[in-house]
Parts: C-alpha cells; sequence; structure tokens
C-alpha cells in the first residue's frame, strides 16, 4: 500500500468524530427524555386526582349513542373511509343487522348506518312506495318535535329526502353483498335529541322489521368538564379525558406548534434506527392491551411524532372515584423541549463535527500528498542519481527542512558525495596507477636493459629475457590501464564532423577480415545504404574495436560475428553480436563501468590483458554521441549495441 | 677464434666510444635509479654522460657549457615542470640543441606542452634503453648531416614530398615540416611503400615507442596538422578504418 493511500486511510478515521457526538447527543437526548417522562408523570397524577375531585359530572351516567366529534366533514358518498374505525357501532337491533355510528361536526351530525339485508327488493321509484320496498325510517326529534324521514332501497348513488314537513337530509345508499349502508348528514338547524331507526326488509308481501330503536346522541366532549380541565392545565400542554368506553369527554389546551423535526433527521433517525423515534406509537396506540392495562389501573406513557412533526409525550392514567374503581382515564399530551433542544444540538453538533471531520480529513490527505510527494521526490532524485553514477552531483537537490525527511535527504546527499568520490576515485585509479607506476617500472627495465648488455652467461640471459617479458607485460598493462584516461581526455578536445557510417564500417570489417588470416570468424555485415552522422569517426571507431576486440576474444572459433546498423530519425544502432557464452545474470549496465569485468573467458594467446576498461571506453564513447551503450544476451550469443544520436552541434 | 665474454662487452663498448668520439650528453633526471641505470647504458654506448638531479643545478653546469645533446625528465623533485623551464631556457640559447623528454607523463597535453617549447621528441619513461640510445643516436646522426650540406643522403620522394633520411628532415613543396623523430619516422614508415597500410603496431615498431593504440592515433593526428601548416590541401594520409594508415600512392 503505497504512503498516500495509508494516510488517506488515517484522515478517514477522522469521521469516527461526528460518530461519537452522534452517540453522546443520544445518550443526552436519553437522560433529557427520562426527565421529562417523569416531570409528566407527576403532573399528570396530580391533575388526574384534582378531576376526580373536582368534575362530579363524571359520575353521571352515560348511556345512548356516543357522537365522537370530528375535525372534517365525510364525504357522503356511501364509504367508510373517513370514519374512524375505533369509534364503537351501536347495535340498534340485538342481532346487529342493524347498526349505528355517529360523529358531529360542530352542530351538524353525521350518521352511518349499516343494515345487513342479502334479499333486495328495491322501491320503483314512485313517490310512496317506500312502504312496498326495503327501508330504513329516520325519525330525529329536534326541540320536541318528531321529523321522519323514510330512505328507501332504490340503488347506490346520492340521495336527498325530504320529511313531511320540509327539513331535507342529504346522504347516499351503497349497496353491498350482505346488505347496504347509508350515510347521512343532518342539517345543522336540526339539533337531534333522540333519534328513532327503524330498517324493514320487504321480499314479497312479507315484511320483516330488521331492527328498530331509540338512540340517544351524546354529544361530546362536555363543555363544563373542558373548562375545568382547561383551568388545572399548564401552559402548551393538551389535556383529554376519555370515559371508560375510550369516548373523549374532554379536551384542552394547545401544543406549541413551531417546533418540528426536519425530513432529513427523520430519516436519519429511521435509517440509523438508534434513538427514541424507533419506539414512537401510532395515534391509536392506546388500544388493546395498553387499555386493559388502563383499566385495571396501569399508568402508560408513550412518545410519538405528532402530525405536525413534533414530538409528542403522551401519559395516561386512570382516574379514580374516591381511590377506588376507575371512572375515567385523562391523558395529558405535552411536546418535547428538550428533546428539540437536544435534537437542535445533535444536527448541529454533527454538521461542525462533520465539516470538522472533513476539514481534518482533506488536511491530512493535503498533507500526505505533500508527504509523499516529498519522499517521491527523493526518491526520484537519489534514482537519478544513482543511474548517473553521482557524476552530477548538483543533481541531488539536498532538502534543507529540519525534520526526519530533510535528514533523511541530507544522509543522501552525503551517502551520494562518497559514492561520487568512491566512483571518481576508481575512475582515476587506473589512469593515476599506471603514472605512479610508470618511474618504478622504469628503474626495472633499465635496469634489466643494463644487466642484459653485461652478461653473457647463456642461463643469466634466459632469465633476463623472463624477466624482461614480465616487464614488457606489465608496461603494457600500465598503457592499457591509462588509455581509458587518455581517451576521455581525447573526447574532451573531439571535433565533431558529419560523416556517412557505411563505408566506414565496410572498411573497418574489412581490415579485421584481413586481420583474422585463418578465417577463424564468419563475418557478417548488415548496413543500409547510407547513416549520416554527427560526430567523432575516430572514437566511434575505437569503441568498435573494443567490442570487436571482445567477440573476438569470446567467439568460438567459426562462430559468428555479426555487426548490424540500423538508423532511426535521430539516433543510429550499432550492434557487435557474437556466439559467445551468454553474460551472466545481473545488471548488464554494470558491465560498462571502469574496472568492471565479468569474464571468464581463456585467456587467448597474444590478447592483451583484460581490465574491465575496454566497455568503459564504449560506454564514454556513447556518452559522447549523447547516447549509451547496452548489453544483452540473444537466444546463441551476446549483443553489444551503441545508442548514437550525434554530437551536439556547435555554434 | 673469439669467445665472448662480460670482458669482450666492455671492449666492444670502449672501442665504441673511440669512434664516436665521445659526444657529450646531459641526463637531468631527479629519480636516481634511473639516472644511474640510464648513465650507465649511455656510458656503454660510448657517450660522455653528466647527470644532474634538479633544474638549478643542471642550469649551472649549462651555463659553464652546452652539452651536444640533453635528455630531460618533466617533473624534477619538488618542480612538477622543472623540465619544460630548463627546456624554454636552453632552446633560447640553441636553436639546434637536440632535446629529448623522458617524462611518465604521456598525455597528449603534456606532450603537446613539451613539443611546443621545442623539444624534438616526448618520450614515456616505459621506453627500451635500446629505443633510446636509437633516437640519441638518430639526433646525432641528423646533427652531423645537418653540419655537412653536401653529404649524400637518403632520399625519398613522393609527389610533393621530399624525405631526407640523415637529416631527418620533411619537406613538403621545399617547406620545412618540423617533426619530431617519432613523426619523422612514422612518416617514413608510411612513405616507403606509399599505399601500403601500416597497422599501429608496425608504426610503433618503426618509430621505436612502444604506446597504446590512442597515442599512435595522436601522432598521426599532429602530422596531419603540421603539414595541413604549411598546405592546407594537404591529404596525403588516409585513414584505413579497423587496419591503419596509408601514405597515398
Amino acid at each position: 500500500m503505497k504512503f498516500g493511500t495509508q494516510l488517506l486511510g488515517l484522515g478517514l478515521s477522522a469521521l469516527s468524530l461526528p460518530w461519537a457526538a452522534w452517540v453522546f447527543v443520544g445518550e443526552l437526548e436519553r437522560l433529557l427524555r427520562e426527565a421529562q417522562e417523569q416531570n409528566q408523570q407527576a403532573i399528570v397524577e396530580s391533575l388526574a386526582a384534582a378531576l376526580s375531585l373536582t368534575v362530579p359530572a363524571l359520575d353521571a351516567p352515560r348511556s345512548g349513542v356516543y357522537v365522537r366529534p370530528t375535525s372534517a366533514a365525510p364525504t357522503l358518498d356511501g364509504f367508510a373511509s373517513e370514519w374512524d374505525s375505533n369509534l364503537p357501532a351501536h347495535a340498534i337491533d340485538a342481532a346487529g343487522r342493524l347498526t349505528l355510528r355517529l360523529q358531529a361536526l360542530q352542530q351538524r351530525l353525521f350518521l352511518w348506518i349499516e343494515v345487513a339485508d342479502t334479499t333486495p327488493e328495491r322501491s320503483q321509484g314512485i313517490a310512496n312506495d317506500a312502504a312496498w320496498s326495503d327501508h330504513v325510517q329516520l325519525d330525529v326529534q329536534s326541540a320536541g318535535v318528531w321529523h321522519g324521514f323514510a330512505f328507501a332501497r332504490v340503488a347506490t348513488g346520492p340521495l336527498t329526502v325530504l320529511s313531511s314537513d320540509g327539513q331535507s337530509v342529504q346522504g347516499a345508499w351503497q349497496e353491498r353483498a350482505d346488505g347496504y349502508a347509508l350515510e347521512l348528514a343532518l342539517p345543522a338547524a336540526l339539533s337531534p335529541q333522540a333519534i328513532r331507526l327503524t330498517a324493514v326488509d320487504v321480499d314479497g308481501m312479507q315484511r320483516v322489521q330488521l331492527g328498530s330503536g331509540v338512540a340517544q346522541p351524546l354529544m361530546l366532549p362536555m363543555p363544563s368538564l373542558s373548562q375545568a380541565l382547561q383551568r388545572l392545565l399548564p401552559e402548551q400542554r393538551v389535556g383529554r379525558v376519555f370515559d371508560l368506553q375510550h369516548r373523549l369527554l374532554a379536551e384542552a389546551g394547545t401544543l406549541p406548534d413551531e417546533v418540528t423535526v426536519s425530513p432529513w433527521r427523520r430519516w436519519l433517525s429511521e435509517t440509523l434506527g438508534a434513538d427514541a423515534l424507533s419506539e414512537t406509537l401510532p395515534v391509536d396506540a392506546m388500544t388493546g392491551s395498553r387499555w386493559q392495562a388502563l383499566m385495571q389501573g396501569e399508568r402508560q406513557q408513550v412518545w410519538r411524532l405528532g402530525e405536525s412533526g413534533q414530538w409528542l409525550l403522551e401519559t395516561w392514567t386512570p382516574i379514580r372515584r374516591n381511590a377506588g374503581s376507575v371512572v375515567a382515564v385523562f391523558a395529558l399530551q405535552s411536546s418535547s423541549d428538550a428533546l428539540l433542544l437536544a435534537d437542535r444540538a445533535r444536527s448541529r453538533l454533527l454538521w461542525i463535527t462533520l465539516s470538522a471531520a472533513l476539514l481534518v480529513a482533506a488536511v491530512l490527505l493535503a498533507y500526505s500528498f505533500h508527504l509523499s510527494a516529498r519522499i517521491r521526490r527523493l526518491h526520484r532524485q537519489a534514482e537519478l542519481a544513482l543511474l548517473r553514477e553521482g557524476r552530477a552531483e548538483s543533481m541531488f537537490v539536498v532538502d534543507r527542512r529540519g525534520d526526519e525527511l530533510g535528514d533523511l535527504s541530507r544522509s543522501f546527499a552525503r551517502l551520494l558525495q562518497e559514492i561520487d568520490a568512491y566512483t571518481h576515485y576508481l575512475r582515476t585509479l587506473a589512469g593515476s596507477l599506471s603514472h605512479e607506476l610508470h618511474t618504478p617500472l622504469a628503474v626495472v627495465r633499465s635496469s634489466l636493459d643494463n644487466l642484459e648488455s653485461q652478461t653473457a652467461d647463456e642461463q643469466a640471459r634466459v632469465w633476463l629475457r623472463r624477466a624482461q617479458e614480465g616487464v614488457s607485460r606489465l608496461g603494457s598493462l600500465l598503457r592499457a590501464m591509462s588509455e581509458a584516461t587518455r581517451i576521455e581526455r581525447a573526447m574532451a578536445a573531439a571535433e565533431a564532423e558529419d560523416f556517412d557510417l557505411v563505408p566506414i564500417l565496410q572498411q573497418c570489417v574489412a581490415g579485421w577480415r584481413g586481420l583474422d588470416s585463418d578465417a577463424a570468424f564468419n563475418w557478417q555485415l548488415h548496413l543500409p545504404a547510407r547513416c549520416q552522422l554527427h560526430g567523432a569517426p575516430d572514437l566511434i571507431v575505437q569503441a568498435l574495436e573494443k567490442l570487436v576486440d571482445n567477440a573476438r576474444s569470446f567467439c568460438p572459433p567459426g562462430g559468428r560475428i555479426d555487426i548490424q546498423l540500423h538508423a532511426d530519425a535521430d539516433s543510429v544502432r550499432l550492434a557487435v553480436c557474437n556466439d559467445g557464452p551468454a553474460l551472466p545474470e545481473g545488471n548488464p549496465a554494470r558491465l560498462f563501468d571502469s574496472l568492471v569485468s565479468v569474464r571468464n573467458a581463456p585467456r587467448q594467446s597474444g590478447r592483451g590483458p583484460h581490465l574491465g576498461l575496454g566497455l568503459h571506453i564504449v560506454k564514454l564513447v556513447c556518452e559522447l554521441h549523447r547516447g549509451h551503450a547496452s548489453a544483452e544476451n540473444r537466444p546463441a550469443g551476446v549483443c553489444f549495441t551503441l545508442h548514437l544520436r550525434g554530437m551536439p552541434r556547435q555554434r | 677464434m673469439q669467445t665472448w665474454s662480460p670482458c669482450d662487452a666492455k671492449l666492444m663498448a670502449s672501442s665504441r666510444k673511440a669512434t664516436i668520439m665521445s659526444r657529450t650528453i646531459a641526463l637531468v633526471e631527479d629519480e636516481p635509479a634511473i639516472r644511474a641505470n640510464y648513465v650507465d647504458a649511455l656510458h656503454r654506448y660510448g657517450y660522455l654522460v653528466s647527470a644532474f638531479a634538479s633544474r638549478p643545478e643542471a642550469q649551472r653546469a649549462f651555463e659553464v657549457r652546452l652539452p651536444d645533446l640533453v635528455i630531460i625528465d618533466v617533473g624534477l623533485g619538488d618542480e612538477p615542470e622543472g623540465g619544460f623551464e630548463l627546456c624554454r631556457e636552453l632552446r633560447a640559447r640553441s636553436a639546434t640543441l637536440p632535446i629529448l623528454f623522458l617524462s611518465a607523463r604521456d598525455e597528449d597535453f603534456d606532450v603537446i606542452s613539451g613539443l611546443r617549447l621545442g623539444a624534438d621528441d616526448y618520450l614515456s619513461k616505459d621506453i627500451s634503453i635500446a629505443q633510446l640510445t636509437t633516437r640519441v643516436a638518430a639526433l646525432f646522426r641528423r646533427l652531423d648531416a645537418l653540419r655537412q650540406p653536401t653529404l649524400k643522403d637518403t632520399v625519398i620522394r613522393q609527389r610533393g614530398m621530399t624525405l631526407e633520411l640523415e637529416r631527418m628532415q620533411v619537406r613538403w613543396n621545399e617547406q620545412e615540416v618540423p617533426l619530431t623523430v617519432t613523426e619523422f619516422w612514422m612518416v617514413h614508415s608510411m612513405a616507403r611503400h606509399p599505399g601500403h597500410v601500416r597497422s599501429r603496431d608496425q608504426l610503433m615498431r618503426d618509430a621505436h615507442v612502444l604506446v597504446d593504440d590512442a597515442t599512435v592515433t595522436s601522432h598521426i593526428k599532429r602530422i596531419r596538422r603540421k603539414f595541413l601548416a604549411v598546405d592546407a590541401a594537404f591529404d596525403e594520409i588516409d585513414t584505413v578504418h579497423g587496419a591503419g594508415y596509408r601514405w597515398r600512392a
């Protein structure tokens, strides 16, 4: 893994900060919620006690059909979709074939009548023939007067029925598989005290009364109870009193309405599912087992999300008469300021920590890029310096900063300096060594020469000759050692000219063939028609001679020596290949360094010593021509290639 | 019947001494072993040798009398270029005095510096005594030849070039080309067989030197340059890449 990636991961770990903040605020919220729950329980208990004492109305018997107050008028379409499904249906007859449900918008009464009658007998639409078809008779007592309405079974659809004294009722008839439903709206002027409802099933000549009964609509809530509640209730809370049938008796108070939970926040908590919101209950939660528990005197507390997006805490508690039986249920609803504050704090904290974490991550990222760029630069420079064998030490730009990377860079610079000095020492070693050895060699040589002229002893002459041979070998060694230095000097003074390499190569190969008197090698020459180059032909020929010398000493007798010239647009490749043994594994570029020799070649008689200077000279010549030298193994043998681009033109 | 013995060798040397009329050679060399060896060798060949270890010592002696030939080492004791200095002074006093440089420093730069000061040759110290004495003898022979203008000389004429073997003189279009002994021998080697390629090894042998190929190349370069200085159109020496050099037929 790259350094940058590692640091990127490190930077991303800063994102755990918002998570920690989220958890912290969640914990805070839980504590606040508990505090509020306890507070609310205390209020609720005291209010319930006060209500049981101050409201005698709770004791009054309440019979009749409960009218649920509604906030919107239901559409008169014969469907019960707008009706509260929790509203209990009042059965008019014992068999439950005729049921009634009531609800009121202010003073206007809405009725929902369901009749089970599977044998339809429809009215023919003639006046007053309701009596001869299935029908519902509704009598409404208002101000002591009864108003009668008859609804004959005609067909599904809206209807308007007039009473004999001109009152009108609007509604809708809905046929069903098991009977029919009737949705009606009484006029607001008609404030009913009692309702008499009769359903008749006509089958041919037979009339069956499905049910008939009088119902007294209980218009709740009770205003007196509401007023009492209003007086007792603390601000910004809603209190409700229900009877034992979960019917609303009184309601007072309002909730502050500006508190909302933002949609994204709701989404986030729903997605994360890690806080109180997951415990919220729907509006009609206080049913079933919870209601049962309430009836047995247990307090209930729920959190829920209000219609307008508020946090609501609802506490339900039974109201007891004289610490005895439960007579009613009191529910207190409050929106949670603390919770809201916590929520806002959480949102803000989330944003702040998130931005801070992103900032930290960005800073870390930028820093990591900076750092890895420095390391990369150091790496590149080190590579470059090694490639150039430290010859251009100014290439290495030392990092002046005082940190560890700066130290490393300085260490590198020192190391490269050392290497440079060492390389320089090695490069000049041969030259200076040969220079230093010249004088003692001259002493030995002149002494031997003198001795030779004075000695006539045959045996002594043999030894002398051997000594002289040794000295002359030493001399040629020294000359070879200083040759690299000499060629380097010669190159500094070399003058470039434009020339064609092709005839020169032809001449060279002809010469070498001529020298190769016993035709030991198979010379091959591959040349283009012409090859213009700007450079020093003498030096190129010298380099080539080194390669050919090399090839001759490695190539087995009868082997091929290939000389190939390829000319590109701006460069020339001159390869000398032979069938000799492959180069050993390792860095082929090292071959061209001074005093490096990898050969285990059989010493060929008459050839000069191998000091690893020949290929060094080749490399120097290539570099003079802005190129380089390379060596590689080919399927059978070795190839040394000069890559030349020509010397830079003066002027 | 004569048999060889050390005694005979001494006799031979003394008899040779008599024939050469005791020429005087000054050897300025700071390395005592080399100095002694060369003195011995030159003595053997019949020369009167006076050896000096430093420049001031040699100068004092030269003020009294100039020798017939001087062999100078370039680096003298603590004077790395003392030999050059000495050469300059000697050349100022005598235009014809043969001067030979003998040095461990055989780089082109030193060679050129030495020859510019008017030395007749510049030799590396790994030369053998035989090669050295050949040169010395050649230089004396030339001196003699110059003193006797009427001497019959072996002359090689080749187009614009006249090569007098005894005087070791080369003229191009009747203008003298100032060649060193080594250079003269190389030109002679090529011009003797015009059209034939002389390899570097052959040139070295003919010039009585033992140097590397790069040095032969720079010798040839210098020879060309000297001819070109006389005649800008000179183009008689061919480079035969991979083989050597030849004088155009």
